[in-house]
């Protein structure tokens, strides 16, 4: 076995930079590790009583092409320098290009180096009076500078001031100084490499922060605006529909056709409104899902009442094809999918020409019920069907063209989300000139309230 | 000519045009309307006067429908299973705090021909009517 550590001091020593590795690389946050560098080296190997009085660290700065001053020991010698500083010790920077300075010697040769006379380390920026007479007032007879490097290069120097001469150093102290400025190096990449994705986060953090805001503002336009959209809106509907319906003459058939297309068309643009407001809700995951058993059939047949006689206008046959003692028990929200369902059945309508079919019917499955709406209407191209549930979605199918009641191309995007939100699904199958059907999957609920 | 029997409504509402439609159809329904167009004016009335029916607009100026709900609701005991809030929000967060203060429901205008308007009311005066009478 051989003997690693030989003598009783140098094991101590050997404890003492352990302690202090440890501390230096266990610390993170920048400014802490390089203020635990420049003053443990005074305070934990006791530098201190061996005369060793300020400890700088200085680094690199690539952009400015400078050397600048990162920390100062916190020691009595180091307060009255910065004191007789005619700048604040972080604007000391000593640029790259100056070679006579004794910094930036080492730091280019990668060998430490020694000076009894503070203007070899001080100017620039200093004249060399001011850093004489410095040095004089704070006492120091000796400056010790060492490289500090990483594996790849040298990123700044650090500068032991001493109150002795550099011939009283002895072969231990520089041997230990050296060793300590090796892990220096690797101390302070580290924790700027940490505080770089400490940043890093930090501004993720706020521009989350401000998506959020934003977010909100969106949400909060979308309302007013929606509520100022509204209030006018609600004027004209309201005063056309006493137009067309409390007129005191009879109106001229001219004219109650125009004004009847006025209304419809602002009932239209009061659906997009309110359309526009349930997307803003969806996407916002603000809506609201109630929870309440039903039997999703009767919602089905007053979808059906509702619409036969718009039905019975176009001479379309509609029929709701159910099994009377079956129940279809859903857990869910029963206005939200009436809608669901009125949109879908309306779209039937409003597609499938005078004397065509639609059906609604009912088949219990593994996964739930499964309510398909089929019609003999216009059907729509493969292509455009996967569009149909997109926001906005408008396909360009000969039936539109001759509609005079476009939707909002909101309808089948918020059907599909509120079916999403009760965990089922909504397809559509569809062949052109001979129809389409749309079937909705719910899952259906046991008497427990539960979906089974 | 008004009955005297006939039941009293008040329309808070700021739109000028609205707050005149809503009164006259309601008029010609028989009823007793009284209105404000601000929520001061409002708030005076609501404290002072009793009415079968409050149909109360939520954004007002001077104090919105919410603030006359607080304050009413601040001077006393009191119910407001006879208001009903009328108003084209969206904001459900807006109508929620509202039906924490006891209100009886709420329509959103522009959902609403001027006929099923006046449905609605009755509706909501009737089942006060039910509902005085069982007690």
């Amino acid at each position: 076995m051989p003997d690693y550590i030989q003598k009783p001091h140098q094991k101590q020593t050997v404890e003492a930079i352990w302690r202090l590795e440890k501390l230096i690389l266990d610390t993170l946050d920048f400014k802490d590790v390089v203020q635990s560098i420049v003053d443990g080296i005074l305070h934990e190997l006791g530098f201190l009583k061996l005369g060793y009085r300020i400890v700088v660290l200085a680094l690199v700065n690539d952009e400015k092409k400078v050397l600048e001053r990162i920390a100062i020991s916190q020691t009595k010698e180091a307060v009255k320098a910065v004191e007789a500083s005619p700048m604040p010790f972080q604007s000391i920077e000593i640029p790259l290009r100056a070679n006579k300075n004794l910094c930036i010697k080492v730091l280019k040769n990668h060998k430490f180096s020694y000076t009894e006379s503070w203007p070899d380390i001080l100017c620039p920026p200093f004249t060399p009076e001011k850093a004489k007479a410095i040095q004089e007032k704070v006492g120091i007879k000796t400056s010790f500078v060492c490289p500090v490097r990483t594996k790849q290069k040298t990123i700044g120097v650090m500068i032991f001031s001493l109150v002795k001469e550099f011939s009283e150093i002895s072969e231990d102290e520089k041997e230990l100084i050296l060793n300590f400025t090796d892990i220096v190096g690797l101390a302070v990449q580290n924790a700027k490499l940490y505080s770089t994705v400490e940043e890093a986060s930090h501004r993720l953090k706020k521009a989350n922060h401000r998506l959020k805001e934003l977010d909100v503002l969106k949400d909060e336009f979308v309302s007013i605006a929606s509520h100022e959209l509204r209030t006018p809106m609600t004027a004209i509907k309201s005063y056309l529909w006493m137009a067309i319906n409390k007129s005191p003459q009879k109106l001229d058939p001219q004219l109650k056709k125009y004004l009847d297309i006025s209304y419809q068309s602002t009932e239209r643009l009061i659906h997009l409104v309110n359309d526009m407001l349930t997307v803003s809700r969806i996407e916002r995951d603000k809506i609201e899902i109630k929870k309440e058993m039903f039997d999703i059939s009767e919602t089905l047949q007053l979808v059906y009442e509702e619409l036969k006689i718009s039905a019975q206008e176009k001479n379309i046959e509609f029929t709701l094809i159910k099994d009377k003692d079956e129940k279809y028990p859903v857990l869910g929200d029963k206005e939200k999918l009436r809608e669901v369902f009125q949109n879908l059945v309306g779209n039937a309508l409003k597609f499938t020409p005078n004397k065509g079919k639609i059906t609604i019917a009912f088949k219990k499955d593994k996964n739930g019920v499964q309510i398909s709406v089929s019609d003999t209407g216009s059907g729509i191209l493969k292509e455009d069907q996967s569009k149909l549930f997109k926001k906005f979605s408008k396909i360009d199918y000969s039936y539109t063209k001759h509609s005079s009641q476009p939707g909002t191309g909101l309808g089948l995007y918020i059907s599909k989300q509120i079916v999403s939100l009760h965990h089922g699904s909504i397809t559509v199958q569809s062949e052109v000139e001979k129809g389409s059907t749309f079937t909705v999957n719910l899952p259906l609920s046991n008497s427990k309230g539960e979906e089974s | 000519m008004i009955d005297q029997n006939a039941k009293k409504i008040i329309i808070v509402e700021d739109e000028q045009y609205l707050r005149e439609l809503y009164i006259q159809i309601l008029q010609q329904e028989g009823y007793s309307v009284d209105s404000a167009e601000d929520g001061d004016i409002a708030f005076e009335k609501l404290s002072k006067n009793q009415y079968d029916l409050v149909l109360l607009d939520v954004i007002l100026p001077k104090m919105d429908g919410l603030q006359i709900l607080e304050k009413l609701s601040k001077m006393g005991d009191r119910k407001f299973d006879n208001t009903v809030l009328l108003t084209n929000l969206g904001q459900d967060l807006v109508v929620a705090k509202a039906l924490d203060y006891g209100v009886r429901g709420y329509m959103i205008k522009s959902d609403y021909t001027p006929e099923e308007m006046i449905n609605e009311v009755k509706g909501y005066l009737e089942n006060g009517e039910v509902k005085s009478a069982l007690q």
